[in-house]
């Protein structure tokens, strides 16, 4: 029997990569002042992201989509403390080589709050609420048991690291990493959960569902929920450097464990801006 | 920064799930994961008596890792055919295999036939189902629905209330529901349009839903009911015409229709297709979807096999060349 295959997003991959952020930190320092300016920023990006993907309810195979991924965010921040509120959203399509064919959407909003440690490094935690779906098409006969979704509401940690290289040049890599999150992901029964498969609740009609899917969710820690984020951008400040655009490289890793589980290994790249509001 | 690091790649390690290993791409791997699903989720293994293990080995020597792409669906479509349930299938993107409900039955290929037994006729289809209402011309107190399939209640049920409506309006002495050829759809609306004959909650059958990989991993029974609705035509005769190729949802409404008193089902042996189809992707890309839960009537039959009729009429192949619909016309003098 052929030995198994490990995706991509395998584990020491993942490992390796997160580690390898903390890399520009070994570097000698190029300037003394790594402290970011102060102010209201709105931060915007627009990219490319690629997905590799498995749904274990759907499929035995990991597939891929690209498509596009949009940022916005806001961030008051002064010499001691930053406040990020921010939305993300991609939608992708997988290629067409299989039967069935796939449209994704990924996004989420979050608030982020950063304590300043010293010049380099901002620690601190965040809450977010996120969600994906993907629905199959092609040779995939039935509606009703068509997407593959999840939801999250999600507090963790957070550390921003900071880095100027001089000629208002900067690398800011960033990790969010959630500790404990609340999670809605289908029921064996799917569409039914299991609180709806009850004598006297279950109908066809599915008047009220809605409610009980929500309530189905349960609070899940590390090892049954995963939703990592490493974004590194590198910048380069303009006007007076109260301003900056640069790209950004982020991947994540979202994770669901369950009988069914479910993993997405996202891969982004952007320009971001940032635009200081503060004269 | 040490202690971070630690735990960060302990969680790392923690969050996986062998389930997210991904299998090769072999003849032996697409067969071992078709055969695996079916195992853990068709609803019918029990039913219908099928030992899979023996099913499975019997296929299993049919395969070679290096047989044709052809060769491995025509055995994969093998192994999903032992099943014998129209809800099944295998698909690739170029080929697709179901099973042939009608095999040993004939089913006349359309009923457009009845355009000319009928006036007053409404087409109220919607972007769902082909619905046509009307009353039958030689006994105009004798309402008359067509429908092609069943779709949401959203989108059909206004067009189901209307037609309804008209019925209460034009005080029709007998109802025909003709679901001939009816290829099924949302059980939904069969739930919800049971509710017009009704003039109380009423349980109208059961469904047993799977919930894990054993064969008989099952939470059930639970009990379907039907809430009434305006207007209440429970007093009226309805004749259910039905035929082999009435299928999936228009045999819920068959079996569903049983526990409704002044109901006679007419015509020939329904399709069956008695649960909800799940669908899964092979390593290879192929479809295959299977049955993952099941109705009961309120007596308790099976509706999986087909739910026959009270009164047994067919049409021929003679009869539909000749444009003749010896079923209808049974179902009106009835």
């Amino acid at each position: 029997m052929a030995p198994p295959h490990y995706p991509i997003a395998g584990r020491p991959t993942l490992v390796a990569l997160s580690l390898s952020f903390f890399l520009p930190f070994l570097s000698p320092a190029q300037s003394a002042d790594n402290a970011p300016k102060k102010g209201h920023y709105i931060e915007f990006g627009i990219g490319y992201q690629f997905q590799r993907f498995k749904d274990v309810r759907h499929s035995s195979i990991y597939r891929n989509a690209g498509g596009v991924s949009y940022r916005l965010a806001y961030r008051a921040m002064n010499e001691k403390r930053q406040h990020v509120i921010g939305i993300n959203f991609a939608s992708t399509n997988s290629n067409q080589e299989f039967a069935s064919l796939i449209s994704n959407i990924l996004g989420g909003l979050y608030y982020e709050h950063l304590r300043k440690i010293n010049n380099h490094i901002w620690l601190g935690g965040y809450y977010d609420l996120g969600a994906f779906y993907g629905n199959r098409g092609g040779e995939w006969a039935n509606p009703e048991d068509n997407p593959t979704w999840g939801a999250w509401s999600s507090i963790g940690v957070s550390a921003s690291l900071r880095k100027n290289f001089g000629n208002g040049w900067s690398i800011d890599p960033s990790i969010r990493l959630p500790l404990l999150a609340y999670t809605v992901r289908p029921a064996y029964g799917f569409p039914y959960p299991e609180s709806f498969l009850q004598e006297g609740r279950f109908s066809f009609i599915e008047e009220g569902m809605t409610k009980e899917v929500i309530k189905s969710g349960k609070f899940q820690t590390l090892n049954n929920f995963m939703n990592l984020q490493l974004s590194c951008g590198l910048h380069k400040g303009f006007g007076n450097r109260r301003h900056q655009i640069g790209i950004q490289y982020q991947t994540g890793y979202l994770f669901f464990n369950g009988e069914k589980p479910f993993a997405d290994w996202q891969n982004q790249i952007s320009i971001i801006s940032k635009f200081n509001l503060k004269k | 920064m040490k202690n971070f690091i630690s735990i960060l790649v302990l969680m790392l390690l923690l969050s996986c799930n062998n389930d997210l290993i991904e299998p090769k791409n072999t003849p032996t791997a697409v067969f071992e994961e078709a055969s695996k699903y079916i195992k853990e989720n068709y609803a019918y293994l029990t039913l219908k008596q099928l030992n899979w293990t023996t099913i499975h080995n019997k296929h299993k020597a049919k395969i070679q890792d290096n047989m044709s792409e052809e060769s491995l669906f025509a055995v994969c479509a093998d192994l999903m055919l032992e099943l014998k349930d129209g809800h099944c299938y295998l698909s690739s993107k170029q080929n697709s295999s179901y099973y042939d409900i009608t095999q040993g039955y004939y089913a006349q290929p359309d009923v457009s036939s009845v355009l000319s037994f009928i006036t007053d006729t409404k087409d109220l289809s919607t972007s769902n189902s082909e619905i046509v209402s009307g009353l039958i011309s030689t006994n105009t107190s004798i309402g008359y629905v067509y429908f092609g399939g069943f779709g949401s209640i959203a989108l059909d049920g206004p067009a189901w209330q209307s037609i309804m409506d008209n019925f209460k309006s034009k005080n029709v002495k007998k109802i025909i529901l003709d679901i001939r050829n009816n290829g099924g759809g949302n059980p939904q609306l069969a739930q919800w349009l049971c509710g017009f004959f009704v003039k109380t909650p009423t349980v109208i059958g059961s469904m047993f839903q799977k919930s894990g990989k054993g064969q008989n991993d099952f939470i059930g029974p639970l009990t379907l009911t039907t809430q009434p609705r305006q207007p209440y035509l429970g007093d009226v005769p309805v004749i259910l015409l039905t035929n082999r190729r009435s299928f999936s949802a228009a045999s819920y409404l068959s079996g569903m229709m049983q526990a409704l008193p002044n109901v006679t089902q007419m015509g020939q042996i329904t399709g069956g297709g008695g649960g909800g189809v799940r669908p899964f992707e092979l390593p290879n890309g192929w479809v295959l979807g299977v049955t993952a839960n099941y109705f009961l009537d309120v007596q308790g039959n099976h509706i999986e096999e087909g739910v026959s009729p009270d009164v047994k009429i067919e049409n021929t192949p003679q009869d539909f060349a000749a444009k003749k619909d010896r079923m209808l016309e049974a179902a009106i003098a009835f």
